[in-house]
């Protein structure tokens, strides 16, 4: 999840600094919410900065009736400098104005205006104007902006939004939420044959990491509805997702999802062909080493087919010893020996012999 | 986190770093200053020219007195 939440955070700090996003790049090897709490401290730097005579025009602004305001922000002043003085106004007030503006006008304003400010003005506009502002949006592509705004759309805008929006952009947008917490709720709002809709999308329009990082910001009856309807997708969409976890290394973001599957629906997962192959399932052990995630991941071997079980058995025993023993903590602070030991039979003798001589195996043996 | 190019980085941010910023190297950090400080400048100069543009709708003879009064 880390990995993806990363990468949303240095996409939204790129957007925010207008630098090319593999320039930042590298922000993906610190901790994602580090980042967030970066980026929130430079729109304060870049947002505080405000030219007194921005100051002086919200003054004059405060003057003059909502239209003629309005009619002076599109005629006069542009897109972003209406969109700093709607950060600068009273939110009731800028809200009073962008209601009569046109759609296309609000819109290309959006970009400009002080992150901090956007809820409390989107909470006073007509959900008509926000209905239309977002559809703009969309349709210039402008995920990230929608981001900024998701969190903060209340149900009537989302329940007319959200049918008006093509899968892909459901999926860019989510991605970039600047309040996934709020991303279950509107994931209840979509009935499932639009969530289908979704997965599919995700699997067809390249979108796996979207579509993880949208069901790992989710939890509970959300979380399982995504891993539901992602399961029953044809084998050839589910073993993409397979193929793009391993081929990013995003086994931390796919295995919580996994986890909350039923035993038919896990099976469906054992059974596809990229679990077969060894670099694949030699990534996943590596991948399930690095993270802990040892809860998430036993059960799914216990139902893949011997052959690959025995690949997992094999990349399991040529860890290191310091690699077994974080292994032999997790499984042990989890209480999951049981699905351990018939891994244990399918390892040859010299990593059997190095995995019973385990401090915790020992312990628990002699125990 | 005690380079040059880390303090450079905490007076563009005009905040401390969040910790792990400490573990970037200089160049890094000093990429994310750079950035900083032009996103900063171009937000001002852009703020700046949409005002000069806003002016030139006043009429000639209030230009110079709006101006003035804007910029005071």
């Amino acid at each position: 999840m880390d990995t993806l939440r990363g990468r949303a955070e240095a996409l939204k700090l790129a957007r925010l600094l207008d630098v090319d996003p593999r320039d930042l790049a590298f922000l993906g090897e610190l901790p994602a919410d580090e980042v967030r709490v970066f980026r929130e401290r430079a729109v304060a730097a870049l947002f505080d900065d405000v030219p007194g005579t921005v100051d002086r025009i919200a003054a004059l602004t405060r003057l003059l009736p909502a239209g003629a305001a309005a009619a002076i922000a599109q005629k006069a002043l542009g897109p972003r400098l209406s969109g700093a003085l709607a950060g600068r106004l009273e939110p009731a007030r800028a809200a009073d104005i962008i209601g009569r503006l046109p759609a296309g006008f609000t819109a290309r304003c959006c970009h400009h205006v002080d992150p901090r400010r956007i809820g409390g003005i989107v909470r006073r506009l007509d959900d008509d104007v926000v209905v239309r502002v977002a559809l703009v949006l969309a349709a210039r592509g402008d995920h990230l902006t929608m981001g900024r705004f998701v969190g903060h759309l209340p149900d009537p805008v989302l329940l007319r939004v959200l049918p008006e929006l093509d899968d892909a952009t459901l999926l860019r947008t989510g991605f970039v939420a600047d309040h996934p917490e709020r991303l279950g709720h509107v994931v209840g709002l979509l009935d499932s044959e639009r969530l289908a809709s979704v997965v599919a999308s995700a699997a067809d329009e390249g979108l796996w990491p979207e579509a993880m990082a949208v069901a790992s910001a989710v939890d509970g009856e959300q979380r399982l509805r995504i891993a539901s309807l992602t399961a029953a997708q044809p084998e050839a969409r589910l073993d993409s997702l397979v193929r793009t976890t391993a081929e990013q290394d995003l086994w931390e973001s796919l295995l919580p999802i996994v986890a909350v599957l039923g035993e038919d629906e896990l099976r469906a997962v054992a059974a596809l062909p990229s679990l077969r192959e060894p670099a694949v399932l030699d990534g996943l052990v590596r991948g399930v080493v690095a993270t802990g995630l040892w809860a998430d991941f036993l059960p799914l071997v216990g139902v893949l087919p011997a052959t690959a079980r025995r690949v997992v058995a094999t990349a399991a025993g040529a860890l290191t010893d310091a690699e077994l023993e974080a292994l032999a903590e997790g499984v042990e602070k989890e209480g999951l020996w049981e699905l351990v030991l018939p891994l244990l039979e399918l390892t040859d003798a010299d990593a059997r012999r190095r995995i019973l001589a385990l401090p915790a195996l020992r312990e628990r043996t002699t125990g | 986190m005690g380079t040059e190019e880390h303090a450079l980085l905490r007076t563009e941010l005009r905040a401390p770093l969040p910790e792990a910023f400490g573990s970037l190297d200089g160049a890094r950090a000093a990429l994310l200053a750079d950035a900083l400080r032009r996103a900063r400048e171009r937000r001002l100069s852009g703020l700046a020219e949409a005002v000069e543009d806003a002016l030139t709708l006043v009429p000639a003879l209030a230009r110079e007195p709006v101006g003035r009064m804007l910029q005071r």
